[in-house]
């Protein structure tokens, strides 16, 4: 099994999470990397993801494990790899693992950095300390929910925004964030000049790094 | 353009990415060229991606070494509406270049019911509709694809009309408008020049009719032709999500209703070697997971059997399956399907009885249809379905009662077979639209109301038979579609008044706008009567100046073969003469 970091960046951060699927797959077989199919029916790549990223959102910290069908050393992969890929799709390590380091159930948080165009008001960072509610729309159904515990965090930088919000089974979308910020203070940010930066899993001595996480594994 | 604002807009609409481009295979869209061209194609992104034809004509002009080549498809409506709400005009996906700073814009016309989508796609990049109302400073305007087959209706919009196989055509034009960039007049009686190439207003009409004969472009070896090597990989899913193997065009059968059939005449076939050659460059460059023999009858190729096997076997070992598309019932082979997924077969008998079958020259038998079904159930298909036709030339309701009774043994034979009644038999009936030169040109339209009647008998014959889902075409859109594929240049009017009273993606059935249409020809004073009415032979036809090589005297004798129940062999075995050969060598019968 081989784990990879990548970035979606540019055009691609348009890519749904279905189609990436694909990509990924297209680019495997241009880089003549064989991969392993499921049985059955109807045998699928054995690639797994993080959770989705929303549409239009980029990233420079996704990664996805794979099944490979033949022995590669991982840097021949990331080689081999990043020479056929779409614009905005580019490996940033690669390495092999023995453990299925199961991003999308372990992956408890994420670093979003979102930039405005003039400098943000800093009363933005107290929406985390007190009650936060939000209201959105889903499956038809308006709903409202308290968000300030999936608020880990919410710094003002000049022009930036950097949040570190809940991501996986208790998730906060940064667009969901980023319309009650709008709403209150009087701003206007969206996922167009938003990005995540890191992702997190649940460590023995709080937040590690999906990166350091991974050299763990590795031990 | 803004790109902060287009940014804003993608995350507001569906499916962001039919309108950036970055696919991988894009060349380079800077190289000290001399001439800027978009390929333009009349409906959504998914659409156009899956079309073999747009690729080809993009490859060709990339590979000029003077040339650039764009592309842009028809915005969906929401992304449309933040265009017109912004003041952003229409764009290319490549450079984000509007549209009307191209020197040439290229429409594939593809369906008559796209017609409304070119004038839209004009409308939003603020380019004047017709050819007349515009001069250098505007693109030079061209269309081509099949249904150029008959340009009249909208040859009024454009500036240049391909008639024909567009490969060499295409790049001429391109050369030719590097050179005369700043004389529009001296341009077009240049490109008039050039076979395939017709320039609407510099015809001379006789009785409203055009007179001045345009030859068909013909490809004449296509084992040669260009082909796009590195053909652009779609970053979201598309209609037909799979590489494309041309294995011939033409077609050996001679279906009397099929113009394509005609149109691509001659038959011109690409060798085996640079067939298999082909499917291992475009799965290395492209990566694509499903690669489809595309061709009017592939199963007629020949040597079909070793040609699937040597695909399959480069292709399996890397992840790739191999479609194998559009087999007639007589040609299918169960062996080339043998290991394929189970999961569905598709036929198209077209008539549900050998008479009616006959009088269409769809040449296949009530015995041939048993034995491929038989074949097929013994191999474990548990899914069929079937295509056919109603409406057709001298159709009675015994012909409709065949269609039914002919499901019904399908059932039967399944039954005896597999001894379980979990069939599905998808039926689809689609409406008959006589079309442009075929042996059926001169045929009426069936009556709109008589149309529906004879979908809906069928509806409750094939009701009582169990698992059988039925659906069929919307009457009132083969009406349209019979006006447009016959129409004359009187359309252009009814065509721009639709589309000013709201009628876009009219192919669509959730977009399609009936009382729009419907107020456009009254507006007008056009009358559709006066289009889908039965023709004499020796009426002057508004197509008939254009020469595809198959002669009207070989369309008429089939005409007449057809209603005396004559059927006429496949070309495989004998030249039967139809002309095609006159522009180049027909392939029929000697591979």
């Amino acid at each position: 099994m081989i784990c990879a970091k990548f970035t979606k960046c540019g055009n691609a951060k348009y890519i749904s999470h279905i189609d990436m699927l694909k990509t990924i797959v297209y680019t495997l077989r241009r880089a003549g990397i064989r991969i392993k199919y499921s049985q059955g029916y109807n045998p699928y790549p054995l690639l797994k993801f993080n959770a989705p990223l929303p549409l239009g959102l980029a990233s420079i910290a996704e990664y996805f494990t794979l099944e490979l069908a033949e022995s590669i050393d991982a840097k021949d992969f990331l080689l081999a790899f990043n020479k056929v890929s779409v614009e905005g799709i580019k490996l940033l390590f690669a390495k092999k693992c023995n453990k299925n380091p199961n991003f999308a159930g372990r992956i408890v948080a994420s670093d979003y950095i979102v930039e405005a165009s003039t400098p943000l008001p800093c009363k933005i960072e107290h929406l985390a300390q007190t009650d936060c509610i939000i209201e959105y729309i889903q499956k038809g159904v308006r709903v409202q929910e308290e968000i300030s515990a999936k608020i880990l965090s919410l710094k003002v930088d000049g022009t930036r925004l950097l949040a570190r919000l809940a991501t996986g089974s208790e998730n906060l979308r940064l667009d969901r964030l980023l319309t009650k910020v709008n709403l209150d203070f009087d701003v206007c940010l969206g996922l167009e000049s938003a990005s995540r930066i890191s992702q997190y899993v649940q460590g023995e001595k709080g937040l590690l790094n999906v990166d350091e996480y991974l050299k763990e594994l590795e031990l | 353009m803004n790109q902060q604002k287009l940014q804003e807009i993608l995350l507001k609409v569906e499916k962001p990415a039919r309108y950036i481009g970055g696919e991988y295979n894009t060349p380079p869209m800077r190289k000290g060229e001399s001439v800027r061209a978009a390929i333009c194609f009349a409906d959504i992104y998914e659409i156009a991606m899956s079309n073999l034809g747009i690729q080809i004509l993009y490859d060709i002009l990339n590979s000029h070494p003077s040339i650039v080549c764009e592309r842009c498809f028809t915005p969906w409506p929401d992304f449309a509406k933040e265009l017109q709400k912004g003041n952003i005009p229409l764009f290319s996906l490549e450079t984000r270049t509007p549209l009307a700073h191209f020197d040439i814009l290229g429409f594939s016309c593809q369906y008559e019911l796209s017609f409304t989508n070119v004038l839209f796609m004009l409308d939003l990049a603020g380019i004047p509709f017709y050819a007349k109302d515009r001069d250098e400073q505007f693109p030079l305007i061209i269309a081509g694809g099949p249904c150029m087959a008959n340009p009249e209706p909208i040859a009024d919009f454009f500036d240049l009309i391909v008639i024909g196989d567009g490969e060499e055509a295409f790049l001429e034009i391109a050369l030719l408008a590097e050179q005369y960039k700043d004389n529009r007049q001296a341009l077009l009686e240049k490109a008039s020049e050039i076979q395939g190439v017709y320039v609407p207003s510099l015809c001379t009409f006789e009785n409203g009719v055009c007179v001045t004969s345009v030859k068909k472009a013909v490809v004449a070896d296509l084992t040669s032709a260009p082909y796009p090597k590195k053909p652009l990989v779609p970053n979201i899913q598309v209609v037909h999500d799979r590489l494309m193997l041309e294995l011939f065009r033409g077609c050996w059968a001679g279906c009397r209703f099929c113009q394509a059939g005609f149109y691509y005449r001659p038959i011109r076939c690409r060798e085996q070697g640079k067939l298999i050659d082909m499917a291992q460059v475009l799965i290395a460059n492209t990566g694509r997971e499903e690669l489809g023999l595309s061709s009017l009858s592939s199963g007629d190729y020949p040597n079909i059997e070793e040609l699937v096997k040597s695909i399959t076997e480069l292709a399996e070992p890397q992840g790739v399956k191999v479609q194998l598309p559009s087999l007639r019932l007589d040609s299918f082979d169960i062996e080339l399907t043998k290991g394929a997924r189970l999961s569905g077969l598709t036929f198209a008998p077209e008539a549900g009885t050998q008479r009616l079958r006959d009088v269409i020259n769809k040449n296949i038998t009530d015995q041939d249809i048993k034995k491929t079904m038989a074949a097929a159930f013994s191999q474990g298909y548990k899914t069929i379905k079937l295509y056919f036709m109603l409406g057709l030339p001298t159709e009675s309701y015994q012909d409709i009662d065949g269609i039914a009774d002919m499901v019904s043994l399908i059932r039967e034979l399944y039954i005896e077979k597999r001894k379980d009644k979990r069939i599905k038999i998808n039926v689809s009936a689609n409406i008959f639209i006589p079309k442009p030169f075929t042996p059926f040109q001169w045929v009426a339209q069936i009556d709109k109301k008589e149309a529906l009647n004879r979908c809906l008998y069928l509806k409750e014959k094939l009701r009582p038979i169990a698992g059988v889902r039925f659906s069929y075409s919307d009457n009132r859109v083969a009406e349209l579609e019979a006006v447009m594929a016959r129409g004359d240049r009187a359309l252009a009017k009814v065509i721009l008044a639709a589309y000013r009273n709201g009628c876009v993606f009219d192919g669509w059935s959730e977009h399609f706008n009936a009382k729009g249409w419907e107020h456009a020809f009254s507006e007008t004073g056009i009358k559709i009567e006066d289009y889908i009415r039965e023709r004499t032979t020796d009426e002057l036809l508004p197509w008939d100046f254009i020469d595809i090589g198959v002669s009207k005297k070989y369309l008429a004798k089939e005409y007449k073969r057809a209603l005396l129940g004559q059927t006429t062999p496949s070309c495989k075995y004998k030249c039967i003469g139809c002309g095609a050969d006159k522009f180049a060598p027909c392939q029929g019968i000697s591979v």
